[in-house]
């Protein structure tokens, strides 16, 4: 024990005797902790910023999957279920099929949708007139019914999956979708700017018909009375009552799995719907971290290159204090102290010395943090991760920076250190000849 | 003086092993700073020249926000943007090039204009930048919107096959993909000639007649799994039939579409074009075990879906659908600069004139998309080449830390110069007092360091310099460049490589170099 703390007590001079170089060195591994603390709060704090340009959007569920043609919606729901959940819980309970198309009115391209009117949500809907139930009848949402100028008993006109083929529909009924289980409590009123987003934002068919077969779970084909221009069939999309913090979740192993499933190139989306669309709250804002993160992805870049200057200046200064104790290793050899105390020496110097940065760099870097984040309200306050990958950055940058001086210091006789002879990083091999 | 220098020389030759790393570093950081300042600004003058000829110009500048900024993130306020989804109501550019914001949607600032440039504002836009002296021509890219196109096709065999139900009275092949694309077949419009594979191309006596150039290469989209496509395309002489809706813009000046009103305009098929882009290779999976690791190769095609007819005719069919409502139905603007050497320096300046707009270069747009296998279908390429390559939604133009980069690489080089003089300073102590014994003045052996490292660290920076810029001077060239421009080009970079490389090795050799005037010859004869 006593000779450790001796070590330590020769530590402890050689750090008082060469206060300028081991200054220097505390220098920059200050600034390196706490230029990637803040550095890194800063590119976070971009990337906040871009995930609140866009609010989220107003839905009258958390989640409409529209399933292109080809896909089977029942075993994919199934599938989409029970996925990554553990045990037997469930991702969700309750998924409410629909059968949406391409719709083509006087206001411009759109979907039609056909559904099951007893999904419990719709009972929240203010409604003007009553749901549709025969196949030429229609629901519109305020906003088309104001675009049309149509009332509950107008005719209107519009053309479903192909724009030559137009119907007549009589509109029994005008809603106004709202919102039972997004945005803050209390809110139960569409924003105007959301309104072209809301899921049940389109016309509405009955997806059963009177006298047509009802299928179990509203699948099924559908006979009976259906229009020309109404190509009501299997579902093909669903409304999915999924905990709105497992959305995203979800929607990622659901595109997931169709890749899977129906691989396309990536050229294929050119000419027609060839992946699922997803309409969740919470799109917007998940688009705006990713596209934050595609454009500043560079200078996240830029964040791991300067470590490459951290680890130089420490490797250098390292390097240069070796070459300057040339003679007193040698000494120290000499006088009995083998390399394992040699290296301990050496490493309590420099642990004392990244020990003095982290506190100062994370101290400076929390301090200054605590600040910016109190005036720019977009920069997140430091946290323990950000300090905690910081400190994984430096210390592996000071293990790569300090191996090779102290391999040479370890390697290196005392006659090499006194008459100032060449150094090897690895063990010479000496044959007798 | 002529002593010194010898000694410099001297010292350097001693010393190869710390001289190379030195030239190697300042080299390398000289390397990276003149290709930001050359290289990442412009392109060759053929690159990607088919993207380029068929799109009209080398900058595409789309009149809605598509291709995000790192600046206009930072200087956006929370809330104020909205998702959207890319629409077929005025189709364009973006349909090609970022077809998944479709599907997956996009952000864009909700207070800046949505959909289309009017002509007014494409004269202003014309002006501006004239004024700012930024762009050659200026080329909207008018489109009409079609609901559906049809046609008969026949019995022969078409590009892509042949129908076997062509009797009278069968369906007709339909396209809902398609839109009009107007040509200008005068005023300083490139030729489609080049594209053109079959029939004739577009001419001036065209000019308001009902006749287009469809796409050749479409009738192999049958091909695709999945695609409900017609295996042919229509044949020269075959008369096409869109479905147009009527067009007109609201009070708020955006674009409205009127599906039940749409009207029938039939056009007569003078000829087929195709626009050979790219061609990709790879290695043939289970190749390469012992045999001949040749490459395959495809030839890839655009494949676009765009009916290309006359000027004068989209204007007067847009005079019938919009019923004088509309000017123009144009979602993005293609510009021509004339050279690509600089046109990213060109891109960054209209993204400052115009911030509600979304300029990019055509080269830079094509680079992104093809990373993703985009636009072009392929039909040979095998599906582990692109299947992890699936685009990943919206993209914009990555921030620009060149600078920040150059400095840390630049001071990385410097502090390897710096170890190296000071390592030097250690090692020669006996030296440098020998010489001060023999009467050197400090001033003379601060010279010799320090003029060593400004050595070394010129010789690099000359390296890497010429090494780099070799690359931009073709680019020049290659651009029709004049010969004085090009040399204040290579002198105006060369002047700040040098000067910086320099002023680095001198602030970074200045430490060593005092060390040494702090040494008396007895203090260092006395160590030894």
């Amino acid at each position: 024990m006593s000779r450790w703390r001796a070590i330590w007590g020769m530590a402890r001079r050689n750090l008082r005797r060469s206060w300028a170089r081991n200054l220097a060195l505390a220098l920059v591994l200050t600034l390196g902790i706490g230029g990637d603390i803040l550095l890194g709060m800063f590119f976070t704090g971009l990337e906040n910023r871009a995930s609140l340009l866009a609010p989220p959007a107003a839905q009258s569920v958390p989640m409409q999957v529209l399933a292109p043609t080809g896909v089977n919606l029942e075993s994919y729901l199934s599938w989409a279920t029970y996925s990554g959940s553990i045990g037997s819980s469930r991702n969700f309970q309750e998924a409410y099929r629909l059968y949406w198309q391409d719709a083509f009115s006087e206001l411009g391209r759109g979907l039609i949708l056909a559904v099951d009117f007893e999904a419990p949500f719709f009972r929240a809907f203010p409604l003007e007139g009553r749901w549709p139930f025969e196949a030429d009848e229609v629901a519109l949402p305020e906003w088309m019914a104001a675009g049309l100028g149509a009332r509950p008993g107008s005719v209107v006109r519009l053309a479903a999956q192909d724009p030559s083929n137009i119907g007549s529909y009589r509109v029994t009924g005008v809603f106004r979708p709202e919102i039972p289980v997004q945005l803050s409590p209390g809110t139960r009123t569409l924003p105007a700017a959301a309104r072209l987003d809301g899921t049940a934002n389109w016309p509405l068919l009955a997806l059963r018909l009177p006298g047509g077969e009802p299928a179990a779970g509203g699948t099924g084909p559908i006979s009976g009375s259906a229009k020309p221009a109404d190509h009501r069939g299997e579902p093909n999309g669903a409304w999915i009552m999924v905990v709105e913090e497992r959305a995203a979740a979800l929607e990622q192993r659901m595109l997931g799995f169709y890749v899977r499933e129906h691989p396309a190139q990536p050229a294929a989306v050119r000419f027609g719907p060839v992946g699922p669309v997803f309409n969740r709250s919470r799109t917007a804002p998940e688009q705006g971290r990713l596209l934050g993160r595609r454009i500043f992805a560079t200078g996240r870049r830029a964040l791991g290159a300067s470590f490459l200057f951290v680890a130089i200046g420490v490797f250098v200064i390292l390097l240069i204090a070796f070459i300057e104790r040339r003679r007193e290793l040698a000494v120290l050899k000499t006088v009995g102290m083998n390399n394992r105390m040699v290296l301990a020496m050496v490493l309590m110097e420099l642990g004392a010395v990244a020990g003095l940065a982290l506190a100062t760099g994370s101290g400076l870097a929390v301090a200054a943090g605590i600040q910016v984040a109190r005036v720019v309200d977009y920069v997140p306050p430091p946290t323990f991760a950000a300090w905690l990958w910081a400190f994984v950055h430096t210390s592996t940058v000071l293990a790569l920076a300090t191996v090779l001086p102290l391999s040479m210091m370890q390697l290196a006789t005392v006659q090499q250190l006194l008459q100032n002879q060449k150094l090897y990083l690895v063990r010479k091999k000496v044959t007798l000849s | 003086m002529s002593g010194l220098a010898s000694l410099i020389l001297t010292n350097v030759r001693r010393n190869l092993a710390r001289t190379t790393l030195t030239v190697v570093g300042m080299g390398l950081a000289a390397l990276i700073m003149t290709a930001s300042l050359t290289l990442s600004e412009g392109y060759p003058a053929a690159a990607y020249e088919a993207y380029r000829s068929y799109l009209g110009g080398d900058i595409l500048i789309y009149a809605e926000k598509i291709w995000v900024r790192g600046s206009d993130i930072n200087q956006s306020e929370s809330g104020t943007w909205q998702f959207a989804r890319l629409t077929a109501d005025v189709p364009g550019p973006a349909g090609f090039f970022q077809p998944h914001l479709a599907a997956g949607g996009y952000l864009r600032p909700s207070a800046a204009p949505k959909g289309f440039f009017s002509q007014d504002a494409v004269r202003e836009l014309a002006a501006r930048l004239a004024a700012a002296g930024l762009a050659g021509a200026v080329r909207p890219y008018f489109t009409l919107p079609a609901a559906k196109t049809e046609f008969a096709g026949g019995t022969g065999t078409g590009f892509g096959g042949s129908r076997p139900d062509a009797a009278v009275g069968a369906s007709p092949y339909v396209y809902t993909d398609s839109y009009l694309r107007a040509w200008d077949t005068g005023d300083g419009w490139p030729s489609l000639a080049p594209f053109v594979v079959a029939g004739r191309s577009l001419g001036a006596a065209d000019e308001g007649r009902l006749v287009c150039l469809v796409d050749a290469t479409r009738g192999k989209l049958a091909q695709l799994p999945g695609m409900d496509f017609p295996p042919e395309v229509p044949r020269v002489g075959e008369t096409l039939r869109v479905l147009l809706p009527r067009l007109s813009v609201d009070l708020a000046g955006q674009p409205r579409l009127d599906y039940i009103g749409a009207v029938w305009v039939e056009l007569e098929v003078v000829g087929h074009y195709a626009v050979p882009t790219r061609e990709a290779t790879w290695i043939p999976p289970g190749r390469g075990e012992g045999g001949a690791t040749e490459p395959e190769a495809e030839q890839l095609y655009l494949t676009s879906p765009e009916i290309i007819i006359p000027w004068d005719t989209a204007e007067a069919l847009l005079d019938v659908v919009s019923e004088g409502a509309a000017d123009l139905w144009a979602s993005a603007l293609a510009v021509e600069v004339g050279s690509l050497a600089r046109v990213e320096s060109a891109v960054t300046a209209l993204a400052k004139l115009f911030p509600d707009l979304g300029p990019v270069s055509v080269p830079r747009q094509a680079a992104v998309a093809n990373a993703h296998w985009l636009p072009e279908p392929v039909f040979r390429v095998p599906e582990s080449e692109w299947r992890s390559a699936q685009p990943s939604g919206q993209v914009g133009e990555p921030v620009r830390i060149s600078a920040a980069f150059n400095m840390i690489f630049f001071a990385i080089a410097a502090l390897l110069a710096a170890a190296n003089a000071i390592v030097l300073v250690l090692e020669r102590q006996r030296e440098i007092g020998i010489l001060k014994a023999i009467g050197a003045s400090s001033r003379e052996v601060m010279l010799m360091v320090l003029g060593e490292v400004v050595l070394l660290s010129s010789l690099g920076a000359a390296g890497g310099f010429v090494l780099a810029e070799a690359m931009a001077v073709w680019n020049l060239i290659s651009n029709g460049t004049p010969a004085l421009a090009v040399l204040l080009f290579v002198g105006s970079d060369m002047a700040r490589v040098l000067g910086l490389t320099v002023s680095f090795a001198l602030v970074f050799g200045l430490l060593p170099a005092m060390r040494t005037t702090g040494m008396t010859a007895m203090e260092v004869l006395r160590k030894e």
